[in-house]
């Protein structure tokens, strides 16, 4: 099965982005593939690469950033929902006069269009949020 | 599944939020337009707080937001024309449909769960 | 057609499961997950209260966050099962449509 995976929660306000990691990791597990991690609304603060939780806390963002890494997945964070935010890759962070980006680096910043793209591509579009 | 010939698909949003105190509305609208741009067949429901969006006369000014209404308003320039407002969640909240912003088609559960069987891919928010 | 519903919150705090038991029908699943699987105790009444069936609907439970809770596994009631990732993969797999209460 071909998956998308929508998530609309930030890291730690809520289960929501552990159970949507924990659905990916149990999906590539089986075999499926995974067309696209959209990061929308609250979910952009997943690709947030500043985050620094404490130390005996698990690290939702690097957990995130190693799956999309390691299994090579389309991962997008919504740029409307990222920028006012304050989640920027290096060109809007010099676009927008911004100290610098913060973008994770297995992530780029797009548009709704992509979502709806992976949701043509995708045999099931499962979301997570708070 | 997958896209017939023409790349579209059945795609649903369930609006369940009411407008400004959280943005879900507003991102569910945006994701509407967005699927309606891409010209895929998109239907509209809003089910519970969600029917408050379509409350007449609101001065979202007021608070540094944009009018949700008005941007509702927009939905047939989009060409999505399918837009629902499930009765029983305007009536407990003393929403009468022709005191409404925008016009919708009044469903009840039956018809949202028909919706839903013949989506491609349904969005709640 | 069939559908798998999630639901993330207790139905003593959010009409989430109420609106989800409105519009599942016979042959979809309801997951219970994160917040959610405190339902697994008011499930049945709430249906009830509604004149929904739930006979025709599988009813599941996630079990890691059903025991990160403190609710026990044994404790479920009948109608009630646990899975655990792989099931809901394999749940999401299973039902043509998936709509995600939260």
């Amino acid at each position: 099965m071909k998956f998308t995976i929508v998530l609309y929660a930030a890291p730690y306000s809520s289960q929501a982005s552990l159970s949507a990691l924990r659905f990916a990791q149990a999906a590539l597990e089986q075999g499926h593939e995974i067309v696209r991690v959209f990061f929308f609304y609250d979910g952009v603060h997943n690709t947030s690469a500043f985050s620094v939780p404490a130390q005996d806390e698990y690290d939702l963002v690097r957990a995130w950033n190693a799956l999309i890494l390691e299994h090579e997945i389309d991962a997008v964070s919504c740029v409307s929902s990222a920028l006012k935010r304050g989640v920027l890759d290096t060109r809007e962070a010099v676009r927008y006069e911004r100290t610098g980006g913060n973008l994770m680096e297995s992530v780029v910043l797009s548009g709704l269009g992509q979502l709806v793209d992976a949701s043509l591509k995708s045999d099931r579009v499962i979301s997570f949020g708070a | 599944m997958t896209s017939n010939a023409s790349g579209r698909r059945n795609l649903t949003f369930i609006s369940r939020r009411s407008p400004y105190g959280s943005g879900y509305a507003k991102a569910c609208l945006d994701m509407v337009l967005s699927a309606a741009v891409f010209d895929q067949n998109v239907t509209l429901v809003f089910m519970d707080e969600g029917v408050l969006q379509l409350l007449p006369n609101q001065q979202a000014g007021n608070i540094h937001a944009k009018d949700l209404s008005a941007a509702l308003a927009a939905l047939p320039l989009y060409d999505v024309d399918k837009v629902y407002a499930e009765q029983d969640s305007l009536t407990r909240r003393g929403l009468l449909p022709d005191q409404l912003a925008i016009e919708v088609m009044l469903c009840d559960a039956d018809k949202i769960a028909e919706i839903i069987r013949q989506s491609d891919v349904v969005f709640t928010l | 057609m069939t559908t798998l519903h999630t639901v993330n919150k207790h139905s003593l705090n959010s009409d989430l499961l109420s609106s989800c038991l409105r519009v599942a029908r016979a042959g979809d699943c309801i997951l219970l997950i994160e917040d959610g699987i405190y339902n697994v105790r008011t499930l049945e009444d709430l249906a009830a209260g509604q004149g929904c069936e739930l006979s025709g609907l599988q009813c599941c439970v996630l079990r890691d966050d059903l025991t990160a809770r403190g609710v026990a596994e044994n404790a479920l009631p009948d109608f009630i099962s646990a899975v655990d990732h792989t099931g809901f993969v394999a749940l999401a797999c299973a039902h043509r449509q998936s709509v995600h209460w939260f």
